[in-house]
């Protein structure tokens, strides 16, 4: 295989890795829990920048051509979980704000504010990070792992991000059939009725806020440390409703839905556009990616809302019922 | 006004007004301990005001709510349902994307299996309390008449049978006290009496209700005492046949 092609696969597995773990998180604050965070893509790009300044050293560095707060060298994983605890800090920020007072809708519209607002504050601010040029030179962690090859070091880039995958995809799992998952989607349900059985939603909406940013925040640090470059044209608010679509083409609170779901929405929409006969301008490219992705979500809401693999029902109830019973005995004595 | 030896709720001066409309004004009154409640009063009076009030819906701009002694008036609605106070709604409240016997199961009292912390311990750590649980909602759901549709969807009910369901949430929490706000309001003429009964049952199990009812013959059969809300205020507190003889009610009824 081409170092080229090798390239490609390698790249198109990290980003399944990055929008499956990215959409995971989006579920269990939206599929699961209904919480309507249209400033999602927000904590991605904090996870980014913050793997980026605490790997890319001083600001000075390179001839200090970008400009950055803290700038430190953490060994890996440091960066990484440095990236996730930032971003659960900024969702239990910003969660503390919108999720207490304001009714759901009104946490909507306010997060999409501040999605956008969060963009020009950090376009126009450059110490932050390196405004609209964005942080470039993020190192790749794997590339210290051993003397192997660039080849070979991506392709362990690719194994450490399957592993994040997995290991988030069980955390997935455990919280959402458990009880803890029940008490999550009957805040969804019906937030009066879990109030009145003693339950608080707004303390189950900033616990998955803050579960949702910093699976958000390690998505994006994977992200930025593959492409090794991060910039606010990477985060712009409209990418929020990838994810979105992502969940609801998948199945809203399903796991395994929401994983096919990130991969079809997320990378095969991308994919897919290359092979359209309408020639390969990238701007055309690009926008049809946007009006498949919201054709799909349209379609999806109004053909098939549970989504393609849609969110199971829990079947609890431990005793058969009679008549099942009649149909196991008609089965055993083949009639 | 009869006063009880032991009351269970007392509510003192209890005010709400929405931009200077006095929903609520200087309600007092007084539940006592294993009683069952009729809160009456025609259209607008207050009767759901008050109940929202109790339940920590709605903040009063005065007065106070003593459960067993205790003031609850202000605090959020889940910490009152802590207290011991259960409520249904008027439009029954089930979680609708979720089984019969998973609605039943949020009806427990908070527990520990139900954090973060357990959910990432694993299966092992919850599954024998909610197994007890699930023997328990099934026993429920046995006497509800509701076995059979145990795995359906809430959503997928009857208005009756969403009812029995959110009765039966109510009833898994073991409460001190259940507020019922017109449990049989959009109940099919074949489940009334079946929920009839059950609140009745409720009663004679000694659990103190309080209960809004449009319907007075269902009061008169059911309550003791009765409360009269009209135009924000209490009217009177006593038994139904009182109610019926008192002239102020009669003309709130007919104004109302």
């Amino acid at each position: 295989m081409s170092a080229a092609t090798q390239y490609y696969i390698a790249t198109i597995l990290v980003f399944i890795c990055v929008d499956v773990i990215a959409s995971w998180g989006l579920d269990i604050q939206f599929g699961v829990t209904g919480v309507l965070n249209f400033a999602y893509i927000l904590f991605q790009a904090f996870g980014a920048y913050v793997a980026a300044v605490l790997s890319l050293g001083s600001s000075s560095a390179n001839g200090g051509f970008q400009h950055y707060l803290v700038g430190l060298t953490l060994p890996f994983p440091l960066p990484i979980l440095g990236a996730m605890l930032a971003g659960a800090g900024l969702a239990a920020l910003v969660g503390l704000i919108t999720l207490r007072r304001l009714r759901s809708d009104y946490q909507a519209m306010v997060m999409l504010v501040i999605s956008v607002v969060a963009t020009i504050v950090v376009t126009s601010s450059i110490g932050l990070f390196n405004g609209s040029a964005g942080l470039s030179l993020i190192p790749n962690p794997a590339f210290t792992w051993g003397s192997f090859s660039r080849q070979t070091q991506t392709w362990f880039f690719v194994g450490f991000c399957v592993a994040c995958m997995l290991v988030v995809g069980l955390f997935m799992y455990a919280l959402v059939y458990s009880p803890f998952g029940r008490l999550l989607r009957g805040v969804r349900e019906n937030e009066a009725g879990i109030e009145a059985m003693g339950r608080s939603a707004t303390r189950a909406r900033l616990q998955v806020f803050v579960i949702g940013g910093a699976l958000a925040a390690l998505s994006g640090a994977l992200l930025a440390e593959f492409i090794g470059a991060w910039a606010p044209s990477e985060w712009l608010y409209p990418e929020t409703f990838v994810f979105f679509t992502a969940v609801i083409v998948g199945g809203r609170g399903s796991v395994s839905g929401v994983a096919l779901g990130a991969a079809l929405v997320g990378v095969g929409v991308q994919q897919a556009v290359q092979y359209l006969p309408i020639g390969s301008d990238p701007t055309v490219l690009a926008a049809m990616e946007w009006i498949i992705t919201g054709l799909l979500t349209l379609a999806f809401l109004w053909v098939r809302p549970q989504g393609l693999l849609p969110e199971r029902r829990r079947r609890l109830s431990r005793r058969t019922r009679p008549e099942m019973n009649a149909t196991a005995l008609e089965k055993a004595i083949g009639t | 006004m009869t006063s009880h030896p032991d009351p269970l709720l007392v509510v003192e001066d209890l005010a709400k007004s929405y931009g200077g409309v006095h929903a609520v004004q200087n309600v007092s009154l007084s539940i006592p301990r294993g009683s069952l409640t009729g809160l009456i009063g025609p259209n607008g009076a207050g009767k759901s005001t008050v109940l929202g009030m109790i339940a920590g819906y709605i903040r009063p701009d005065r007065g106070t709510i003593e459960l067993d002694g205790e003031d609850i008036a202000g605090l959020p609605a889940h910490r009152v349902a802590r207290s011991g106070v259960t409520r249904t709604f008027q439009a029954a409240s089930v979680f609708n994307r979720m089984t019969v016997l998973e609605n039943l199961l949020l009806g427990v009292p908070p527990w520990k299996g139900e954090s973060i912390a357990s959910a990432l311990a694993g299966r092992r750590r919850w599954r024998n309390q909610e197994r007890a649980q699930l023997d328990h909602a099934e026993s429920l759901l046995e006497r509800l008449r509701l076995r059979a549709l145990a795995d359906t969807y809430a959503g997928e009910l009857s208005g009756g049978q969403k009812r029995l369901v959110e009765i039966g949430r109510a009833m898994m929490s073991r409460p001190h006290l259940m507020l019922l706000d017109e449990p049989m309001a959009g109940v099919s003429r074949t489940l009334a009496p079946v929920i009839e009964g059950l609140i009745a049952e409720l009663r004679e199990e000694g659990m103190t209700v309080v209960l809004i009812e449009h319907e007075l013959g269902l009061v008169e059969r059911l309550c003791s005492p009765v409360i009269v809300l009209a135009q924000g205020r209490v009217l009177m507190q006593g038994e139904m046949d009182e109610a019926r003889a008192d002239p102020e009610v009669r003309r709130a009824y007919l104004v109302g």
